[in-house]
């Protein structure tokens, strides 16, 4: 296999989001099973962590053209429809990514002015909820590169 | 044209340009807003999006994603394929039933398939190519074995189906999937076996045996960890998410310092490729949230459940109807889609005919297990037929061999629903 | 156009029943020119009933049946309701929502972009676990207890000594059935139909150390367009449906709890010296929260439960 292209940042963000994870959880389980107390009250923040690995995973995965997808059509094709058909599918991309960043940043904006609390810890809930539009447009971004590279034909396309 | 038709039409269409699934569903749902409901709701792309995944139980799923990734990268096949070679020795169709149960074995590490495919692809094809078995079957077989791993817990798409399915019990799932994914095994062991002889693959001098008792001890710890996972479940010890984050931390120990093919370097980019393969299949999750969402406000998934149960009043029908839709959709899409797309219109269907909810869930887990290997879409195939350097329409006729061998035993499960049944209501569970 | 009404619990509980009765009275007094649809157990938001506020405030809802307790997280004063032992009976309920209090909470809605129209009841919520009988605070030591909506519940918990765990009630039934939590505090109408018992919740305690209303409220923009006529009637049908069905779960009571107690659950009723002792336990979460909540209101709210 030759090398893939990756997304650095949101790899490392997500790896970090997980590790997180898996290191409250354990921890829980121990400090729960030692001393019968434990901070259960913590799963908001895990919760969290899940949104942050699910959004930066998809980033990378993104920029690897990782994405689960059925390719038969693409694969039919000749190369010149082929590229239109490959311009059309960054197009979808786009504009779903486009309203998951204005509509995640409009919802997040709107807790703000609200001063809306989490529920669990009581923290201003768009500390948590910013987090969408922002790992979305990461997304996006990567989006275009991944299409500008298959377009150029330097990604190979078999899903 | 009606919003219902004009979103599921482009989903449709969305797929077959070859637009990932998850943005597919994002974007027929924004689709269905649109032209059924009110610009001003796309709004449900910010908020629906978030909360389709903020949920505790679904942190399972990247926990349970980087167990079998651990396990695999801690080189558990090889010594389970060497135990399995030593109790079995070599014979025809020797290699073909360690490849099957070496999977099975795997399935109850990891809670998806392509990973433990590529695993035991790797470890098993060059040995089976020298005894002499066609690499289209061997791929075949590997993909098709793993595929049991959805069914054997734990399951990723088990998870999923008692978050979709409201009072449906995880560990009662998980118990109802242990023998039914067995039975897949031996199903497609039987062919494997029959055809092995008939073509004279392996001959029974060919092959070294390894030594047994110094193979067994170097697989106790491969063999311990479904046992911990099972176990530490029905002693009530774990929760799903603490069983899951038990059996990474028992994986890391193994890699680190039993097997020791694991450093922590090699550890953190297993994690980070967790977190990628569970950035695709959480993705698929959010936005099929938006979907969902769409379709319930349009009435969508309401009209299709009410047009469903009309078309026949015999629940043996519908189940039969059901499942041979649920394997065209196997043909093209995977597990957690198929889950996520068909629940909310089977759920009312389910309750109306008065089905088991864990039994269902273990037929249509049987269901997308072999649509995992089934082409034109089919994720273990690609991962096994890479490995083994073919083209996937090379497997194409032994993949439907083994395509009605677990057909079969789908058939089984269906017709005996304690096969499925049985385990979980013996250990006590709801079912 | 058909209206979307978001509750958590479907009409199988009183709360669902609050919704659907409030859609046949606005269907029926309207002739079926103004139809609501009810979207029960929080589907609108993904299961995710803390953001059904949210949710109804941007649009994406057009109506709620929803509690206080999940609304609390944009609309702080909500947490009155949940201090613990504010409301000792069901005059006290009514002497808050009916008066002066109940006027400074709508007021605080209204304050947070939603419109507030009539309270309904999900009723006294009562505590209950797997492990044993709970008689005093000390028994709650260690148990992990779901709990939903604002930390304080974590406060008054953690007073009590246990682990509270925030968690969506679409979560909340799995955790219990697998063990993943001790305990869950709800109303008995939801202890019944909701059959907790099957989920291993053998002990119950009736402390009613919290009840939490029900109100029915409706999206900004979507008020400001109907007519006066229709939101006189919508608001008319809402506190009818209210009013009926806070009847109707009272009356329920004593038959439900009658059914928890066949069904082989161990209920336990506090003496007055026992329930003094959860009030004293908990008396400092008032310290932490009657500021976040306003003075005020507290002030207001505390006066009309003693004048009862
Ligand atoms: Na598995
Ligand atoms: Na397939």
């Amino acid at each position: 296999m030759k090398p893939q292209p990756d997304a650095r940042l949101e790899r490392v963000l997500a790896t970090l989001a997980l590790v997180v994870i898996a290191l409250i959880s354990f921890a829980n389980v121990v400090v729960r099973y030692v001393t019968d107390a434990s901070f259960a009250f913590t799963e908001e923040i895990s919760v969290f962590l899940l949104v942050v690995v699910t959004f930066a995973g998809a980033a990378v995965a993104l920029r690897r053209n990782g994405h689960i997808r059925i390719g038969l059509v693409e694969r039919a094709l000749p190369p010149g429809p082929r590229r239109v058909l490959i311009a059309l599918q960054g197009l979808a991309g786009l504009v779903v990514l486009g309203l998951i960043t204005g509509y995640g940043a409009q919802m997040a904006w709107q807790e703000y002015h609200w001063q809306s609390l989490s529920p669990g810890l009581g923290v201003p809930q768009w500390w948590y909820l910013v987090w969408l539009p922002l790992l979305s447009l990461a997304m996006l971004v990567r989006l275009v590169q991944q299409t500008l590279d298959r377009l150029r034909g330097g990604l190979d396309d078999e899903s | 044209m009606s919003p219902d038709f004009l979103m599921i039409g482009s989903f449709g269409l969305l797929l077959l340009a070859g637009v990932p699934v998850a943005f597919a569903l994002g974007l027929a749902g924004a689709v269905g807003i649109v032209t059924g409901l009110s610009p001003d709701m796309l709004a449900a792309l910010g908020t629906n999006t978030y909360n389709s995944i903020a949920k505790y139980p679904l942190i399972a799923i990247p926990l349970f994603i980087l167990t079998g990734l651990i396990f695999e990268r801690a080189g558990v096949a090889a010594r389970l394929v060497r135990f399995a070679q030593a109790l079995i020795g070599p014979r025809h169709g020797g290699l073909a039933l360690v490849a099957v149960l070496v999977c099975l074995i795997m399935g109850g590490m990891s809670g998806s398939g392509p990973a433990d495919a590529a695993a035991v692809a790797m470890v098993m094809l060059p040995s089976m190519t020298r005894a002499g078995y066609p690499r289209p079957f061997s791929a075949t077989l590997i993909a098709a074995s793993a595929s049991t791993a959805i069914l054997i817990p734990p399951s990723v798409a088990l998870i999923l189906y008692s978050i979709v399915v409201p009072g449906v019990d995880l560990r009662a799932l998980f118990a109802a999937g242990l023998f039914p994914g067995i039975l897949a095994g031996v199903a497609l062991l039987l062919p494997a076996f029959w055809l092995s002889r008939r073509h004279g693959w392996e001959a029974p001098s060919e092959v070294e045996r390894p030594a047994l008792g110094e193979s067994f001890r170097q697989a106790i710890p491969a063999l311990f960890a479904p046992v911990l996972i099972l176990g530490g479940l029905r002693s009530g010890l774990f929760t799903p998410t603490e069983a899951a984050v038990a059996a990474v931390a028992y994986g890391v120990v193994v890699g680190l310092f039993l097997t020791r093919e694991l450093d922590w370097r090699e550890l953190w980019r297993l994690v980070g490729e967790a977190a990628t393969i569970s950035g695709v299949v959480m993705l698929i999750i959010a936005l099929a949230g938006i979907f969902a969402w769409a379709g319930t406000m349009l009435g969508t998934f309401r009209h299709l459940a009410e047009w469903l149960i009309t078309l026949s009043d015999n629940g043996a029908v519908l189940l039969t109807l059901i499942m041979i839709a649920v394997l065209l959709a196997g043909m093209l899409l995977d597990a957690i889609s198929i889950y996520l797309i068909l629940m909310p219109i089977l759920i009312p269907v389910m309750q109306h005919f008065g089905w088991n909810p864990v039994w269902f869930g273990i037929l249509l887990a049987m269901n997308i297990a072999i649509g995992q290997y089934t082409p034109p879409v089919a994720v273990n195939l690609m991962v096994t037929t890479e490995v083994a350097g073919i083209r996937l329409e090379q497997t194409l006729g032994w993949a439907l061999v083994f395509v009605a061998a677990m057909a079969i035993a789908l058939l089984l499960v269906a017709l005996f629903p304690p096969i499925a049944l049985w385990l979980p209501g013996v250990l006590g569970y709801n079912v | 156009r058909e209206y979307s009404v978001s509750t958590v619990l479907s009409n199988a509980f009183p709360w669902g029943q609050a919704a659907d009765k409030w859609a046949e009275l606005v269907k029926e007094r309207s002739d079926g020119r103004i139809t609501l649809r009810v979207y029960p157990n929080s589907q609108l938001v993904n299961g995710d009933q803390t953001r059904e506020f949210s949710a109804m405030r941007q649009g994406l809802i057009d109506m709620a049946v929803g509690s206080t307790i999940n609304w609390s997280p944009q609309v702080p004063q909500l947490n009155l309701f949940s201090l613990p032992f504010l409301m000792p009976d069901y005059d006290a309920v009514d002497a808050v929502t009916g008066g002066k209090a109940g006027e400074m909470v709508f007021d605080a809605i209204e304050s947070r972009g939603v419109i507030p129209l009539a309270w309904g009841e999900n009723g006294f919520r009562e505590l209950s676990n797997s492990k044993l009988p709970i008689n005093e605070p000390e028994d709650l030591d260690g148990l992990k207890i779901r709990v939903v909506g604002s930390p304080l519940f974590h406060d008054t918990f953690t007073a009590l000594g246990a682990n509270p765990t925030q968690m969506s009630w679409a979560d909340a039934k799995p955790a219990l059935t697998t063990g993943a939590v001790d305990g869950q505090e709800n109303p008995l109408s939801v202890f019944d139909v909701a059959r907790i018992d099957q989920v291993g919740q053998k002990y119950l305690t009736l402390w009613h150390y919290m009840n939490d209303p029900l109100i029915f409220a409706v999206n900004r923009n979507v008020w400001q367009q109907f007519p006066e006529k229709d939101r006189e009637l919508l608001r008319q049908a809402a506190e009818d449906a209210g009013a009926w069905e806070i009847e109707k779960s009272r009356g329920e009571r004593d038959d439900r709890l009658a059914a928890i107690k066949e069904r082989g659950v161990e209920v336990v009723e506090l003496d007055d010296a026992q329930h003094q002792a959860f009030v004293d336990a908990t008396r400092s979460v008032y310290n932490t929260w009657t500021p976040k909540i306003g003075e005020a209101l507290v002030e207001t709210a505390r006066q009309a439960a003693e004048n009862r």
